[in-house]
């Protein structure tokens, strides 16, 4: 039985989201990695992350509008949700959406860790 | 019957009604000329002389028309034959006369025929309108050229609030032209609230305040909100009463451009983020999966890290200085502590252990402001430390507390700054160089600075000199200027 701990990452950037699956190689982590926002919904219902790694700036649906919808459904109110975004202005913006934590880019690799670490307890 | 006015009293009235005319003739500040048939000029008065500049023998014996320029003297001519070859009683026209020193004048013409004897003769009264033509000219000249650089002049009253506007302030203000009383609140209620607000105060500190220049947004009736710029002087008038002097313009294709320009550069610095991300990420990978001991490897690694930091600060400022337009900088106005706004900000810095910051004074200070832009100010000033100073390994940050303000300085015990040069170090674009280039960046960081402190309403300075280190220095009021 598997009882590793799973995150989802999703990022419009493929060379951004390879780099974050081999950041999570070593870690005791297993991840799903997915390039399309619009998946995102279907894959935190179907397969039950636990915890979610959001781009907040993507085409066709953002993450905070992601967020929202994953807010809305009471199974997943309190996933954690980490927001990356490039912006000052990100950070409000996830906040208002329901994010758990924040980050901007370009990240430490070690800040990043420590925040899931942290919520993933 | 009536008795017969004997002819004693004809020749009696008629030397009489000569005699009056004469005198008219001669006294009459209206430039008069009398001329024969043949539009010789038989007599002159002394306003005429006045007029023209010439002497008596010089203009009797011409004709006007010889005096006449060009572009006048088709449609005199026209008038002149129809008046000597049809009978026409009298005309009128506006001519212009060269003078003799080569000046022009400019001259209502009327010219009326009359009979002596049997001969013809017509005099004519030139009236010089020259000085109200050329303020005609330059009027319409001035409304032509301030409707084409979609401005507007006013003058304001400031003691009683009267407006004078020229023609066309309605149009750039963007109101009802029918509006017939404009005064200074009428000026002010053309603004969106916020931007009323802030124009009463700039105004309220005339005339100690000896010039503004204010941008605001006025609320049109037709084509909805637009940016207009308000520059003035102030001005004493010959009563000594104080009044403003200025121009409101339209400046919506200059903030359609800068709007443009502002567009171009978030997208540009948003999109090299994303490289630039990668970067950074794989420069943590190499590092991680470096075999041990690898001294040279790491030594390169933290050589393209340095870079790569220098990059993500040059586009951070880019995209600031970018935003740095009225209007643009929106605060997110909270209480927070100085030790903690401090720790958060020059985290990485104490993480790599080369350099110490130091927080000193008053460490229950509390910071009424927005906490990230305080921050980037912050940072700002310890990365300038730390670039101008890099032997230094301690950079203290004092706070002190007064009663309706806190002072944050950061302290460095390096080469200094001339005094000469401080005065300039927050302008746009200005560096330090002492050694030729040296030093990069873009000479933004202590413009943008300048730009957040204000924007709180405080103050922002720096003391230094030669050889006796810096303390940039900044002051923030307690309660942010509404």
């Amino acid at each position: 039985m598997n009882d590793n701990k799973t995150i989802l990452i999703c990022d419009d950037d493929e060379g951004i989201l390879d780099m974050l699956e081999m950041v999570f190689e070593d870690s005791p982590y297993t991840v799903i990695a997915e390039q399309n926002s619009l998946n995102v919904k279907g894959i935190v219902e179907k397969q039950s992350p636990d915890l979610v790694l959001l781009d907040l700036w993507m085409p066709v649906l953002s993450g905070d509008q992601v967020l929202k919808m994953i807010r809305k459904n009471p199974k997943t109110e309190t996933l954690p949700v980490i927001i990356i975004s490039a912006s000052r202005e990100g950070k409000e913006i996830a906040t208002n959406a329901g994010a758990t934590a924040y980050i901007s880019k370009p990240f430490d690799f070690e800040e990043l860790m420590s925040m899931v670490n942290h919520l993933m307890s | 019957m009536e008795p017969a006015i004997p002819e004693e009293n004809y020749k009696t009235k008629y030397i009489e009604s000569e005699k009056r005319f004469r005198k008219i003739f001669s006294l009459t500040s209206a430039a008069t000329k009398i001329i024969d048939e043949n539009l010789v000029i038989l007599e002159v008065n002394d306003a005429l002389i006045d007029l023209m500049g010439y002497t008596r023998e010089e203009i009797c014996g011409k004709k006007i028309l010889d005096f006449a320029i060009k572009p006048y003297i088709q449609s005199w001519q026209k008038l002149q034959h129809e008046m000597w070859a049809h009978g026409k009683p009298f005309f009128k026209l506006e001519a212009c006369l060269k003078k003799k020193n080569g000046d022009l004048v400019w001259v209502h013409v009327t010219t009326i025929l009359f009979n002596d004897g049997h001969k013809r003769f017509a005099y004519s009264v030139l009236d010089d309108f020259t000085f109200v033509r050329s303020y005609q000219e330059s009027e319409k000249r001035l409304n032509m050229s301030l409707q084409y650089s979609r401005m507007a002049v006013f003058e304001l009253n400031l003691e009683n609030g009267d407006l004078m506007p020229s023609q066309g302030l309605n149009e750039v203000l963007g109101i009802n032209p029918s509006y017939a009383q404009l005064d200074i609140n009428m000026l002010a209620k053309c603004f969106i609230e916020d931007d009323a607000k802030d124009l009463r105060n700039l105004l309220e500190q005339m005339p100690d305040e000896s010039s503004i220049d204010f941008v605001g947004r006025v609320n049109t009736t037709t084509t909805g909100i637009k940016w207009v710029r308000l520059q003035g002087r102030t001005e004493a008038d010959e009563n000594n009463i104080q009044k403003l002097l200025g121009t409101v313009q339209d400046i919506s294709k200059e903030k359609l451009a800068d709007q443009y320009k502002d567009d171009f550069i978030s997208i540009a610095s948003h999109e090299l983020r994303t490289p630039i991300t990668i970067l950074s990420g794989t420069l943590q990978l190499l590092n991680r999966n470096k075999p041990d001991g690898d001294s040279k490897l790491s030594a390169l690694i933290e050589q393209a890290n340095k870079s790569l930091r220098k990059v993500t600060i040059l586009i951070e400022d880019l995209l600031n200085a970018s935003k740095m337009n009225e209007g643009q900088l929106h605060l997110n106005k909270q209480t927070f502590n100085i030790v903690d706004a401090v720790n958060e900000c020059c985290a990485h810095i104490n993480r790599e252990g080369i350099y110490q910051i130091i927080v000193e004074g008053d460490l229950k200070a509390d910071i009424y402001g927005d906490s990230d832009r305080i921050q980037q100010v912050i940072i700002n000033f310890v990365n300038n430390a730390i670039k101008y100073a890099p032997d230094e390994k301690i950079i203290r940050i004092k706070a002190i507390e007064k009663e309706d303000a806190v002072r944050i300085s950061v302290i460095d015990s390096g080469p200094g700054i001339d005094q000469e040069k401080a005065a300039h170090l927050f302008d746009r674009y200005y560096r330090v160089d002492s050694q030729g280039s040296q030093y990069s960046g873009l000479g933004l960081g202590l413009y943008i600075s300048a730009q957040i402190i204000k924007k709180h309403g405080g103050e922002i300075g720096v003391l230094s000199n030669n050889g006796t280190g810096s303390e940039f220095w900044f002051i923030l009021p307690k309660t942010i200027l509404p």
